[in-house]
């Protein structure tokens, strides 16, 4: 695991990876439990459902055509349409930023560069190591939903399934590689991550409400998210086209990142803000 | 680029022309021209913020000077195959607090390409460093010899050491100046940063002074000790004449209370011993050469 960049950021993440990993399968196997009574109950649900309004619904990730009973549209509504994209893109926003800026700023890249190590190595190599661990973090979902149809009957096509977890993958890749080339550009970890959440969070809301309100409606294919699960990949299988916008972009930030680590001065913080002083007025 | 010496083509280790870099606020370097020799110890001598640091950092390729070329063992230090026949010690060295020391140079060792985990361990077993510890529940001390151990594992040909003893215990420092001299009977060259001169007149041969990212001199050891100034306290059995040691070679500044001389001395001291010798002397202190004094002369003199 020493063996170059890739495999040791694997290691040092191996400890906080395994928790996360903990955290979704737990979740998705929760969530899997709950689902033969949401199916015995389906009228009180489906009383309770009413009340809430259409923008709320949105926002979790539920469309107004969705079928909720049925295991595909259960998982997609307590799953897929938020916990389990906001939590690959939050990690993958996370490594991201600690990728190369965090090196930085802990001051260890001094080291690390000082032997024959080329900086498009480092780079390449951070952004490997956070697509492993996105697809580790996609294995555990793929493997907690096949412990969810075996003990609680949530039935998804396999290959449904897949198409679901990969674009999870992707979608924190996306924003692990969006990460991982501001912190590059910038060498800054804290404003990295302030960055790409913003990003994230303004993307996931314009593509919830995207259906709701008109305006933005038009807005939607900027957003990530549209891309993530547009297509309802749970319930319809892969959409390649979209399956390649986020791929083919977290490739151009890749490139960005390598771009931009090639003119910097490393571990210095790449903007600086100068605060005026106040002096005391003399006498 | 290289140097004929006795038929032999040796390439100059380091080489600065008409470097320039600033960032921030009052740091960096400004023209900088600089030429270490083939294996000498060169001290690079400046208060903190002079620009060392930020020198230092241009030769590992971590930071790249706006203006003028660097040149590290005959090419560019972007040259992967240039670092890694370099070691290099940072100022404030970090490592993975959660890594044992001996992984941390299994990683370093292998992002080189060159090994070097014998060496690695045999250095470490005689500074007395445990590998088998974590990094973060190492003293600083230890942690600056695992930053040794690290800088030198690989036999580098130039060794560039950022204020190798800051901050260390004494017995430490020691170490520290041992290694070095053992690196100079090797022949690697060193280049190695300070704001200690006595550290600097302990192990170099030459001397860099910067102040405020120039240059202010570069000169050998010897060249500069002959300028500096030493101190003496003489005690006599009789009284003499200040007149005796006012005006010999090297002494500028003279003073007499009845039977005690206090004389600074620059360069040789011969003239002055005579002088003393002529009397019964009771008692002799020397302070030494004051690099110190000389030191600050050379602030003196540019704030004129």
């Amino acid at each position: 695991m020493l063996n170059n960049v890739a495999l040791k950021t694997l290691r040092d993440r191996r400890r906080s990876l395994f928790w996360w990993v903990v955290g979704i399968f737990g979740y998705l196997l929760g969530i899997g439990a709950f689902y033969p009574i949401v199916r015995e109950n389906q009228e009180q649900f489906e009383a309770l459902l009413d009340t809430y309004p259409e923008e709320i619904l949105a926002i979790m990730g539920v469309g107004s055509e969705e079928n909720l009973f049925d295991p595909i549209g259960f998982m997609q509504a307590e799953a897929f349409g938020w916990v389990v994209p906001l939590v690959f893109a939050i990690y993958g926003t996370v490594q991201g930023a600690r990728a190369v800026a965090g090196e930085e700023e802990d001051g260890t890249i001094d080291l690390v560069m000082a032997t024959s190590l080329t900086r498009f190595g480092l780079v390449w190599q951070k952004w490997l190591a956070l697509v492993l661990a996105e697809l580790v973090l996609g294995l555990a979902v793929f493997v907690s939903l096949a412990v969810d149809s075996v003990l609680f009957d949530v039935e998804i096509p396999v290959g449904n399934v897949a198409a679901g977890v990969l674009m999870a993958v992707l979608l924190g890749v996306f924003f692990g590689s969006l990460a991982l080339a501001v912190g590059t550009g910038t060498g800054l970890r804290g404003l990295t991550v302030g960055v790409v959440t913003f990003v994230a969070a303004g993307t996931y809301l314009l593509n919830s409400l995207g259906g709701l309100v008109e305006i933005l409606d038009a807005l939607q294919p900027i957003s990530p998210f549209y891309y993530y699960d547009a297509s309802n990949p749970l319930r319809y299988g892969l959409d390649a086209d979209h399956a390649l916008v986020l791929g083919g972009l977290a490739v151009v930030f890749l490139g960005i990142g390598l771009l931009a680590v090639r003119r910097r001065d490393l571990g210095v913080g790449g903007i600086r803000l100068s605060v005026p002083t106040m002096r005391k007025a003399a006498g | 680029m290289s140097a004929q010496v006795g038929g032999e083509k040796l390439t100059v280790p380091v080489r600065l022309a008409g470097v320039t870099k600033s960032y921030g606020k009052a740091r960096g370097v400004l023209d900088l021209d600089l030429e270490v020799r083939p294996g000498e110890v060169f001290g690079y001598l400046g208060p903190n913020g002079a620009g060392k640091t930020t020198t230092i950092r241009m030769l590992v390729d971590l930071i790249r000077p706006q203006q003028g070329t660097v040149e590290v063992l005959g090419g560019s230090p972007r040259d992967p195959a240039i670092r890694r026949r370099v070691g290099y010690l940072p100022g404030e060295v970090e490592f993975y607090s959660r890594m044992s020391a001996r992984d941390f140079l299994t990683y370093i060792g292998n992002l080189r390409g060159r090994g070097g985990d014998a060496i690695a361990e045999q250095l470490s077993e005689r500074i007395d460093l445990d590998l088998s510890r974590r990094i973060g529940d190492l003293s600083k001390g230890n942690r600056q010899k695992l930053g040794l151990v690290q800088a030198l594992m690989h036999r580098p040909e130039l060794v560039v050491l950022d204020e190798p003893t800051s901050g260390l215990d004494p017995l430490v420092q020691q170490e520290v100046y041992r290694l070095l001299d053992e690196l100079k009977a090797d022949g690697v060259t060193v280049f190695f940063s300070s704001h200690v001169l006595s550290e600097v007149e302990r192990v170099a041969d030459r001397v860099g002074i910067i102040r405020e990212g120039r240059l202010v001199e570069v000169e050998e050891l010897e060249t500069l000790r002959q300028k500096a100034v030493r101190t003496f306290e003489v005690v006599f059995e009789d009284v003499p004449h200040i007149a005796e040691f006012e005006h010999l070679d090297g002494v500028r500044f003279a003073d007499l209370h009845g039977n005690v001389l206090h004389c600074q001395v620059i360069g040789s001291i011969d003239e002055l011993l005579k002088a003393v010798a002529k009397h019964r002397v009771r008692n002799l202190v020397s302070h030494g050469a004051d690099l110190e004094a000389l030191f600050l002369d050379y602030y003196r003199g540019e704030e004129d």
